[in-house]
This record gives structure tokens, sequence and C-alpha cells, in this order.
């Protein structure tokens, strides 16, 4: 076994996505490895050594040797080379390296003994700053520069460092953000989600509720059966919408918009918006081979954020979309999480196996030979006449996430497997992985689900969920976990907290809004400067010496401040009115009348 | 004694108008007090028509109105106008202030001017709307039972200060120049003798009020084929679109002169002086020409109601639609506006024809039967007062009934030692005739024994408000909350009666409003207040069945009532 599969083996143990995406590379055809005087590997990139090419050891102990350690905060390395300046910060700590090139890990696999290195060292290799900042390592950095591997990767290093500002800067400041939801669909729900952990991050959501125009639209739908009215009346409905969404976006005036899955937005609409100069953004949370609308408005977006990306994004580029970017689905930890049922629940919800969702071809071919066990099923679309129909618990009626949730913490074991419109059980080309695996996990539920790709790059697969790939396997696992309770709670609990570490919708919206605006900290620096806080700019209009002004100084920190915030706290106050109070109330009856 | 009065007069040039008696009323009342008018910006030219003012304030918010944002970015500058203007009105020391607006707004800034004395609309210290004079407390409730209302605004407004209304008519100065004297575009225009000069007023500052142009351009054209008439249009420059529409419509185009746009307010003045006659919409311009004592024929349609704005002097013509929906209320969007086609051109023709030839306004005889139109004529009564006389005779209703019955009452009991005679309202009954259906009488005994009930229930207010000071002053908190839940009920019966039986409303609305008024935690003092405004409620109660006693028995009921009958728009 030479040292690569050694340190692969190694790797898997600690991190199987990782090592699997440093195997799936080729050996490192652009690093050149020099044994130094002391006959250490030294890896040499575009002519450049990375590390001293007598004295590499000697080299990295003065390199580190001023460098403070802060238990605050997390000792992050800039560079990966072949570590000899890691080891000396490890003494002191947990450390993590961030190697923009899987070339360079691939040689340091194959060069370096892993052993040393873990398990105190994270590698973040090949991540994007937005990934990294919001998802794997959101707490304070404490950096130390590998200035041979920065100047190999200075792009990168540049784009993390302006990653740490708009971090910073979105952390501190609260963003405007309109967020247009779909009309309707299993999306609609993600929408919701969004609205809320932006919120629950500090910042401003305005919704367009295209939502609530649902019924308008079936009802155009139905107006008609002849096809070119009815593509032109929806059209129509989608021009409204457009406008809608800009009469929102012109009063609101956001920092960003961001619309998802099937929200009605024409490209028409889209480049209306962009006249706001401000970033128009989509989180395209659906199969793209599945519904592919995609094609005419992708390329109008500033950015497009997709749950899949292999084949995806070249498709994408192609369109013309200028910025796509991978951004997983995830749980609503507010909405998904675990309970303690009551008695009552528990009798209606209580299941060996539960499946909640709708009636796809493959579950419906494959469910029946679960037929033989103590299977539930919700959701909607099912043949109640059918056999499995006589397992739907709902009537094929609307579940709501409460619901959901309650089925989720009920079930031994939760049944999830990935829609398909044409294959008989599991999808073996299926990549993305869909929001229920999330949503389980949140509510600390055990869950089988079929094989995804892109399932390594998300959880510890047998440690932290458990696939099948096949049906047989599946009926095998579920007889297994019901007889081994302790294991089920041992993998749920520890899904449970790798998405409660990394996979939460603020996860999502914390790295939508760094990649975002990465490049636009500037913008909206001066954003902000053009427009203070409303409060604060009354007070400065007032002259914080009057008694206006110290009068409206006792609602700072007061959101959304207007001279509405200032008439109902006087109405709603006891005691007689002053002089302030009563010309504020004249004031208002004035903008009442104008309005 | 007031030595120095303001006038808050934030409304419109028809208004300022209205206030005259009540100004002159307190320049008698007060002649040695130096009297101060304040208007909005828009109608600052108007305050030197009205007589017997000593100053004037302009308010102006105009200033902010269209180039600035109002929202968010210069509310402060507003704020900064405001209390600027009004803590310069402060250091004035005014001790008389009347409020003639009914607006949140005034009241508001009545409490902030801290004048000791008001009258009008003002709010106490924590804000809440107050109403201090009984009148002003009627005008609270008048928008809600108009129907029911004799009174014009001019009477409410000057009764508010106490004045004595016998005898008093709106009046303007003078202050105009002739005809000989104008230049421009008006230079052409003169009037010999017998010139028959004929105003329009076409325009009017809500849409619906109007007559349409294609009757003005009739009526024009009858004027002036029947009586070689010279028609003048006024208005503002926004209703010269009307005006073109209008001369468009007529055959007599060079007998018809548009001025709207053209004239300021002494132009307008001396040209109204100049006109015969002023056939109009329901404007400020009828009340500045009525002031002028040229005659007023006014077209009162949709929202307008004579009985509150008819021209303030005596031997003007109002005509006005006789249909189930008239006038409407405020906040109504008609699609079916039917009232404007009530009054056609012809009848105006044939009352001017008569008033040239007999210097009266008379009916024509194929006006005896229209039953869809009403026809008054502003007259002096017996008292003195200025009242619309009906022109034809309709049956009587009996919302005429109450309507009539309320005049009395309220002059009796809101102006303290009056005594009204019965004899009088036995007069006005007479102006309305007899047919075969109902008899009234049979109606009126029904709400007869209704308003016996409000006054049973009045007595038991009294009662309860007794038994509240008397467990007030023995420290009794049990019995109080009580005798509270047992108030509570009797309002909620109080305000039911009005609210089922609408020709009870004026009563039980006063008496919501007057206990509106009672604030503070004295639980004895606020119980001998509430209790003065029970007695009241059954002393008025009691007033208005004797009143409707007098009604005439055998004088048919019409079934003529616009309160119930569902109608297009609305």
């Amino acid at each position: 076994m030479d040292l690569f599969e050694k340190n692969l083996k190694l790797l898997q143990k600690h991190d199987p996505a990782l090592a699997n995406r440093v195997n799936r590379h080729g050996p490192p055809e652009n690093v050149r490895v020099r044994l130094s005087k002391e006959g250490l590997p030294v890896p040499q990139i575009a002519g450049t050594s990375l590390h001293s090419q007598y004295h590499p050891v000697k080299e990295a102990e003065q390199l580190t040797r001023g460098f403070e350690y802060d238990e605050n905060s997390r000792t992050v390395v800039f560079g990966l080379g072949f570590g000899y300046h890691v080891l000396p910060l490890l003494e002191k700590g947990e450390v993590t390296v961030i190697e923009p090139l899987m070339t360079i890990f691939r040689a340091f696999m194959s060069s370096v003994d892993l052993k040393p290195f873990l398990p105190g060292v994270r590698f973040r290799i090949a991540e994007t700053p937005a990934s990294l900042l919001a998802r794997y390592e959101p707490k304070c950095w404490n950096i130390f520069k590998h200035i041979p591997s920065i100047r190999i990767g200075e792009a990168y290093y540049k784009q993390l460092e302006k990653g740490l500002e708009a971090r910073k800067f979105i952390s501190n400041k609260s963003l405007k953000v309109l967020v247009v939801k779909p009309i309707y669909g299993g999306s609609l729900p993600t929408a919701n989600y969004c609205v809320d952990a932006l919120k629950n991050l500090g910042h401003e959501v305005e919704t367009v509720d295209c939502d609530k125009f649902a019924d308008g639209f079936f009802s155009l739908k139905e107006t008609t059966k002849i096809k070119t009215n009815a593509e032109f009346l929806s059209q129509k409905f989608l021009n409204l919408m457009g406008e809608v969404t800009a009469a929102k976006a012109a009063e609101f005036r956001p920092d960003m918009i961001l619309a998802l899955a099937q929200a009605p937005l024409t490209p028409e609409a889209i480049h209306r918006l962009k006249e706001l100069d401000i970033p128009v953004t989509f989180w395209f949370v659906e199969d793209f081979r599945t519904l592919p609308y995609w094609k005419e408005v992708a390329s109008a977006y500033d950015h497009f954020f997709t749950i899949q990306k292999d084949e995806f994004h070249p498709e994408l580029i192609s369109a013309g979309v200028k910025d796509c970017y991978y951004l997983p689905q995830a749980a609503h930890s507010d909405a998904h999480r675990p309970l303690e049922l009551s008695f009552e629940q528990k009798k209606l919800y209580k299941a060996d196996l539960s499946f909640m969702g709708a009636a796809y071809h493959n579950r419906v071919q494959s469910f029946p030979r679960l037929l033989d066990m103590d299977f539930k099923i919700w959701g909607t679309g099912w043949d109640l006449d059918s056999p499995l129909g006589k397992r739907v618990q709902n009537d094929n009626k609307r579940v709501s996430t409460d619901e959901t949730v309650n089925i989720y913490n009920a079930a031994k074991i939760n049944l999830n497997l990935h829609s398909s419109l044409y294959h008989y059980g599991i999808n073996p080309d299926g990549d993305f992985v869909n929001p229920r695996t999330f949503e389980i996990a949140s509510c600390k539920g055990f869950q089988l689900l079929d094989n995804r790709s892109d399932l390594l790059n998300l959880f510890n697969v047998d440690e932290e969920l458990v696939v099948f790939n096949s049906l047989d396997e599946l009926k095998d696992q579920i007889i297994f976990y019901i007889a081994n309770p302790d294991m089920r709670n041992e993998i749920a609990n520890r899904s449970y907290h790798r998405v409660l570490a990394e996979h939460t919708i603020e996860h999502r919206m914390q790295e939508l809004l760094i990649h975002v605006f990465i490049n636009r900290v500037d913008s909206l620096q001066k954003n902000e400067a053009s427009r203070l806080d409303p409060l604060s700019y009354f007070i400065e209009k007032a002259g914080r010496d009057t008694t206006l002004g110290e009068y409206l100084e006792e609602f700072e920190g007061t959101k959304n401040f207007s001279l509405k915030t200032l008439a109902t706290h006087i109405h709603n106050g006891e005691g007689d009115l002053n002089d302030t109070e009563t010309l504020l109330m004249m004031l208002d009856q004035l903008m009442q009348e104008k309005a | 004694m007031a030595q120095n009065i303001l006038i808050l007069s934030l409304t419109r040039m028809g208004d300022l108008i209205q206030t005259t008696p009540l100004i002159q009323g307190l320049k008698d009342k007060y002649p040695n007090a130096r009297i101060t008018l304040m208007v909005s910006s828009d109608f600052e030219d108007a305050v030197s028509l009205i007589p017997d003012v000593d100053d004037s304030i302009v308010f102006n918010l105009r200033q902010f109105k269209d180039s600035d944002k109002w929202e968010d970015e210069s509310w402060v500058k507003i704020y900064r106008y405001i209390e600027s203007k009004l803590n310069s009105i402060r250091n004035k020391d005014y001790d008389l202030l009347v409020n003639l607006s009914h607006s949140r707004f005034s009241a508001l800034m009545v409490h902030y001017l801290k004048v000791p004395n008001v009258i009008g609309f003002h709010c106490s210290a924590t804000g809440d709307r107050m109403t201090g004079h009984p009148w002003m407390q009627y005008f609270g409730t008048e928008p809600f039972n108009r129907n029911l209302n004799e009174f014009n605004l001019v009477e409410i407004f000057s009764r508010s200060a106490d004045i004595d209304m016998a005898g008093r008519e709106i009046q303007v100065l003078e202050n105009r120049t002739g005809f000989s004297s104008y230049e421009g575009e008006l230079s052409s225009l003169s009037k010999s003798g017998d010139d028959l000069v004929i105003g329009f007023q076409i325009g009017s500052s809500l849409e619906n009020r109007r007559w349409s142009t294609a009757s003005f351009a009739k009526l024009a054209d009858l004027l002036v084929e029947k009586l070689n008439a010279r028609i003048l249009l006024f208005g503002v420059a926004s209703e010269s679109k009307s005006a073109a529409e209008m001369i468009q419509l007529t055959n007599n185009k060079d007998r018809v002169t548009d001025l709207t746009g053209k004239t300021d307010l002494k132009q307008l003045t001396g040209l109204l002086k100049d006109c015969d006659y002023l056939v109009t919409n329901d404007t400020g311009t009828m009340h500045l020409a009525a002031a002028l004592n040229t005659k007023i024929i006014g077209l009162f349609f949709a929202h307008a109601h004579p009985f509150e704005t008819a021209p303030f002097s005596s031997g003007h013509l109002i005509f006005q639609a006789r249909i189930s929906c008239a006038p409407c209320s405020y906040g109504v969007h008609c699609s079916n506006i039917v009232c404007i086609e009530k009054v056609l051109p012809e009848h105006i023709l044939t009352f001017v024809e008569n008033h040239i030839e007999h210097k009266i306004w008379q009916l024509p005889p194929d006006l005896i039967n229209a039953s869809e139109l009403n026809v008054y004529e502003t007259v002096t009564s017996a008292q003195g007062l200025i009242r619309l006389k009906p022109v034809i005779k309709h049956d009587l209703g009996l919302e005429d009934m109450f309507r009539l019955a309320y005049s009395v009452l309220w002059r009796e009991t809101l102006v303290e030692g009056t005594n009204t005679s019965l004899k009088g309202l036995q007069e006005l009954l007479g102006e309305y005739k007899n047919s075969d259906s109902i008899t009234i009488g049979e109606l009126l005994k029904n709400k007869t024994e209704l308003l016996k009930t409000v006054e049973v229930l009045g007595n038991e207010g009294v009662r309860l408000c007794e038994g509240i000071v008397k467990s007030a002053t023995d420290a009794l908190p049990v019995k109080l909350v009580r005798f509270g839940e047992d108030i509570q009920r009797i309002d909620e019966k109080i305000e039911l009666a009005g609210m089922t039986h609408p020709e009870l409303k004026p009563i039980t609305d006063m008496f919501t409003k007057r206990k509106e008024n009672l604030m503070g935690s004295d639980i004895i003092g606020l119980g001998i207040k509430s209790r003065k405004c029970y007695a009241l409620l059954r002393n008025e109660s009691r007033r208005m069945i004797e009143i409707l006693s007098v009604g005439p028995v055998g004088i048919p009921y019409s079934t003529h009532n616009s309160i119930r009958v569902a109608v297009p728009g609305r």
C-alpha cells in the first residue's frame, strides 16, 4: 500500500467527503515534488517552491514563532503546501487549513504522512469562500498566511478576504431583502423558510406574496382551452406579477432581491428590477431535468443558485448564466425540531415505517413491497382505493408543516425515497438531496434514504445517514434498524447535530449573501451611508439638542421606524400629551389626510 | 369678557363666508374684542371679504405639498413649521378660541394653543376628543342624521358661540372693482341698466355635485333666446375644460363669456354683484353671491344638502332631486347618477321668467305635482331665522315630521332659556299636503311609544347614576361594579334604540356625544355629570313626544322614505 492509499484510508475515517474528492482527482501533474537538503519533500508549482528547499521544518518554526494563538477564534491557515508550517501551529490548538488547489492536496497526500495532522487539522480544500465562511468555519478566524501559497492562489485568497469583510458587514448590519415567492407548489415552504431565516440573521425582509394571487392564476388557466389564448393570458399574468414586484421593490428599496423556484418573473421583469442597481438572485430548488423553465430565465439573473452542479452548471454556463453557485437544500430548524409528542399524537402518528410525500411513480411502484410492515403514508396524489391507498392516513389532503414534524418525530423509521417520474424504484443517477433529508434529521428522526451522489458532500454516510442502493437492501435495513433502536437513535442524533452545524436555512442564506456581496461590500457601504437608519436621519434633522431630537432618541433601536411608530406609541401611551406629542399627532393626522 | 378672539377656519371659501354671522355676533357680544381669523393659504385672499376681522393668520401647508415628499424626508420640516407657527400664536394671548372645524387636526391644534376658553372641537389633556358647547356636540352628530337636520351650518356655528341668530345673514365686504375698470380680457365686459346678466357656476369641488354641462348649455340657450340674457361662466382654471365643453354645446356662443380661471377674488366679487342671478352648484361662489344679494338658483346634487348649506340669506331658490337616495352619504360612490337629471333647464327658465316679472319665486303650474323634485325658497321665519320653505307642496313624510320636530327640540334644549311656541310648528306643517294613504298619526304613535322607551331608559340611567354616587360616597365597591354593569346595559339599549329606529338616532347620538366628554377618575363627579346626561335624554325624549303630539292627526303618511330603500350606487 503506497502512502497515498494509506493516507486515504485514514482520511476516510475523519473526512469521507474529502477522501472521496481527492480520490477522484487524478495524480497531480502540475506539482513537482523535490527533496530538500534534509530529504523532506517540497512541492514546486509554476516554478515556485512552497517551502525552503534546504530546511523546511526550521523555516516553518521561524515563520510560526510570532503567531499569537486566540482561544476565542479558530486558527485558520491560508495555504497548505506540504504542511510544515501547520504542525507547529497544531501544537497550540486545532487548525483549519484552507487550500484552493486540490492538486496540491493530492500531492500532499501522496508525499506526506497524514497521521500527525489528524484529527486536529480540518482540511478545507477547493471550497468556495462563501461556503467556508457561512457553513464550515463560521466562527471568527485567527489567520496565518503561508505566503508562498498566497502567491500561487492570490486571486482565491483575495476573494477569501473580501468574503471575510462581507461576512463582517452582513453580520453587523441589517440588509434589506425582497423575497419573491412562487405562486404555488412544493417550493413555497422553502421560500417561507428563507424569509424566516433572513429575519433570524437580523435582516429586514419584505415579500412579494405571489401565492396570494394563486386563485386568480388558476382561474385564468381555466378561462380558455385555446392554447394560444391561454398562453397569452398566462403571459399577461406574469407581466402583472413583474409589475407587482417592481412596485414593491421601488417602495422597499432593497439591497437584494431573491426569487425562488417558479417565482413568476419574466426576463423582462428581471431586467427592470436590475435598473435598481441591486443584485437580483434566484435559488432554483428543483430538479433541472424535470422543470426546464430555468432555460428561459436563468441568464437574466445576476446570481443563479442551484441544488445540483455537475451536469447542471455546464448547461447554465452554456445558456449564458453569469454566475451559478451550488447551494443545497436545508432544514428550517425553527419548524423542524425534535418534539415530545402527547399520547394522542403518538397514537395518531406512530409507526414502524412512515412516508410523508406525494405519490410519484417510483413510490407507487416500490412501496407495495413494504405492505407487510407497519407502514403509514401521508401526502397527496395517492390512489385511495388501491392497497397502498389504505395506508394513506390523511385522505390525500394537504399536510401542514406541524403535522409533518409530528410524523417525522413519531416514526421509528422515516422512509425517504427521492421522487422519480419514470424509475421503478431508485434513480441510480440521482444527484441532488431533497429537503426532506435535512428536515427529518433536524427533527432528530431516523431515516433510510436512497443514495444520491451529493450526499457524501453533505453527510457522513453510515455514520450520520443510512442509505440503500436497492429496494432489497432497503427492506433488510428496515428489519435491522427496527430491531436496533439504540443504533437508530445514535445515527439520528449525529445527523441532527450535523444539520444544526451546517445545514440549516440560516446557513444557506448566510452563504448566499456572502457570495452575492463578496464583491459588493463597497456599494453596500455606500448605500448604507446614503441610507441612514431613518431614525438617525430624523434625529439629525431635528437636532440632537432639541426637544424633538431628545424625544426621538428614546426610540433608538426601533426597527422600521417611521412617523407611524411615533403616532402608535403616543396613542398607546398614558397621561397628558405634551407639546411634542401634540405636534406629532397633528402631523400624523396630516399624513392620514394626505393618504 | 373676551378681548382677544381667535377663530380657526381652516376650510374653504364658502365655509369662511358662512362664518360671517358668527363673527358679527361675536363683535356685537364683545365690542372691544380684537378678532383674528386663521385660514389656510388657499383662501388667504378671502379674508379681505370678511367683515369685523381685525387680523388674520395664514396657515400654509400648501408649501409642502408638491415640492418635497411628505413622508420620511421632510416631516421634520413640517413639524418645525407647525411648531413655530403655533408658538407665535401662543404668544399673542388669545382668551377665546372658536374652532369651526371638526377635524382631529384642529382639535389637537386647539389643545396645543392652550387658549383659556374654547368653543368647538378640542381634545382633553390626554388627546381624547371633546366638544364643549352643546351646539358643537350637535354638529358632531349631524353628519350621521342629515335627513333629520333642519339647521344650516351657519346657525350651528353661530349658536355654538351663543350668538342670537335672529335677523342675521351672511355678508361680505364689497371691496370690489366695477365693470369699468376691468383690464385685459375683462375690459370688453360692460353692463347697461336693462341687460340681464346671469352667472353660471358650472363646476364644484366634488364632481358628482355638478349639473351636467349639457343642462347648463340648454339653460343658457333658453335664457338667451327667451330673455336675451348674457351668460358669464365663473370658476377656477381647472373648470375651464367643463366651461369649454358647455360653450361647445350651446347655440348662442356669442352670448356666453368664459371667465373660468380669469378672475381674482376682487373681480369675481364685482362681477357677481353685477349679475342678476347666479345659477350655481353648491359652491363657495354661491355663498359669495348670496352675501352680495345676488339672487341664487342653487342646485344641490349628490351629497350636497340644502338644509345644511343653502345660502344663508333670504330670497334664493334651491333645487334638489326628491328621490330615495338624495342626499347621498359621504363616501358613497354612485354608479348611476340620476339626481342631476331631475332638474330640467325648463324648470329654471320658468322660475326666472316669473321672478323677473313678479319679483317673487312663483311655482309654475306644471311643477305642482313634480313628485321627484324639491324646490325651496330661503326665507326668514317669524323668529328671524333663515329657513327653507318648500315651494312644491309634497306629502308630509315621517322624516319631514321628525325634522321639523327636532328643529323645535334642539333650539329649546341646546340654547338655555328658549321656549318655542308649537303653534309655529303647526304652521310649518301646513307647508305639506294631504293625500289618500296611511295616516301619519299611526306611525307617530308607534314612534312615540319608542320614545317613551328611551325616556324610561333615561330615567333608569338617572337612578343608576344616583346609586353610583351614593355607593362611591359610602365606599361600596361591590355595588359600584354592579351599577357599572347596569349602566353599560342601559347604554347598549339606548344605542340600539337609535340604531334600529333612525328617527330616534339624533337623540341617542346626542346622549352619546355628551357622555364622550366625561373624563377622569373621580367617580362621584362622573356620576353627577352622567346623571345629567341621562336626565337630558329623558327630558328630550319626553319633550319630543309633546312636540310630535302637535302633529296634525289625519295628515296622510307618504311612503317616501329614503332611509331604507336600496338604490343604485349605494
